[in-house]
């Protein structure tokens, strides 16, 4: 089949949002009906479709969507609203725009994942310690219904 | 792209003269919420923040370079209790009651001493009328935007919160009160960037330019503009 010409496929646009929390387990299936639900619930149907949004990819912390030139500005407002991806809450954060993945790879820094340090007893709790970049600590307590964190640095953590 | 910072001194200034430019109105660190100060400063500087005002810490504090603000989140049905709540709340920075009926909103607009009315996506449409919205902008009280409630209502809800913002915001460039604007968040996950503000906005009915005077309200309400007094 021969390919579409350059001027006849439609005009995307690349959009890189960082994940909060890093760790969070989200699968780009999961991301994608996430963002689509959010999308629909804000604009409509009509104007949600009209986006033609999709999640290219969701790893290491930072998710690229893609959708229709002009749409980017709804695409991020949306973005904006998604609280949670099934049952862990997330944020998402865009934090550049480009007209091509390759263009966008390039202003990705991918930093390390979060170690894991073990385990921290706070009263009766016991999180597993997550330490990110800089001074950033993060405990989790993985539930049976649901996964609770605390958000600390480690100056924090000597205080406790 | 935004380069995270690496390891920042994030030791407690002395209070100092801060320009807080742009400002998230209201945020609830730990034990209220799940994210401690110095990170919760960490993140705020992150999504271009300078200030916030922070409800739950016993004052006012400098983290790294965002300036905090402590808040006292008042609810009360009438004056009286209302009055007594904020005697009994501990001496902060910016005193936030939450809105309720015409007449009860009235009532402490004219009588208690508050920064910033919240929670008017809850009130009755008639809540906040030309009244209200003058007194407001004689007394120099701004009128809270919580962006919480359009990111994590749906439905029914977020559209009468959408209109009640979208009212609030004609009234506001009408009657010039202030508006102050607010990710209400309890947690990082709670927490929206600068640009995230200026988008729920325009969603909520307030063009750029008032977004700008509402991330930079929160240090207007420190040093208010005082009504010339005629000395004969």
């Amino acid at each position: 089949m021969r390919p579409l010409p350059p001027t006849q496929r439609p005009n995307w646009r690349y959009i890189a949002a960082e994940m909060v929390p890093r760790w969070c387990p989200a699968s780009a299936r999961d991301m994608h009906y996430a963002i689509l639900g959010c999308e629909a619930s804000l604009f409509g149907d009509s104007n949600a479709a009209s986006m033609r949004t999709s999640v290219i990819s969701c790893d290491g912390g930072v998710v690229i969507v893609r959708c229709i030139r002009g749409t980017e500005d709804d695409v991020e407002t949306a973005l904006a609203t998604v609280t949670d991806v099934g049952v862990a809450p997330v944020a998402l954060h865009p934090f550049v725009t480009s007209g091509t993945i390759h263009g966008l790879k390039k202003k990705i820094v991918i930093r390390s994942l979060p170690s894991d340090e073990g385990n921290y007893k706070i009263g009766d709790n016991t999180y597993r310690i997550l330490r990110m970049s800089g001074q950033k600590v993060d405990l989790v307590q993985q539930g049976i219904k649901q996964t609770t964190a605390l958000y600390l640095n480690t100056d924090d953590l000597e205080d406790f | 792209m935004r380069q995270f910072p690496a390891d920042t001194n994030y030791s407690f200034l002395p209070q100092g003269r801060f320009v807080m430019k742009t400002a998230d109105a209201c945020i609830y660190p730990y034990p209220v919420g799940d994210a401690s100060l110095r990170r919760l400063a960490d993140e705020l500087e992150l999504r271009g923040f300078t200030g916030a005002i922070a409800v739950g810490i016993p004052a006012g504090c400098t983290v790294g370079n965002v300036r905090f603000l402590s808040g006292v989140d008042i609810t009360a049905n009438s004056v009286k209790s209302c009055r007594d709540a904020l005697r009994s709340a501990p001496k902060t920075d910016v005193v936030m009651v939450h809105a309720g009926d015409a007449v009860f909103n009235r009532a402490i607009l004219g009588n208690i001493p508050l920064h910033i009315l919240r929670g008017i996506y809850h009130t009755d449409k008639r809540a906040f009328d030309h009244v209200s919205a003058r007194m407001a902008a004689d007394r120099g009280v701004a009128v809270d935007i919580d962006l919480s409630r359009i990111i994590s209502e749906s439905g029914s809800r977020r559209q009468r919160t959408l209109e009640r913002y979208r009212e609030i915001s004609r009234l506001s460039r009408k009657y010039g009160f202030m508006l102050t604007i607010s990710s209400g968040g309890r947690s990082l996950v709670g927490l929206r960037s600068v640009r995230a503000f200026v988008l729920l906005g325009a969603v909520a009915g307030l063009d750029e330019l008032q977004v700008c005077e509402a991330l930079a309200a929160p240090a207007a309400l420190m040093s208010p503009h005082l009504s010339v007094e005629v000395i004969e």
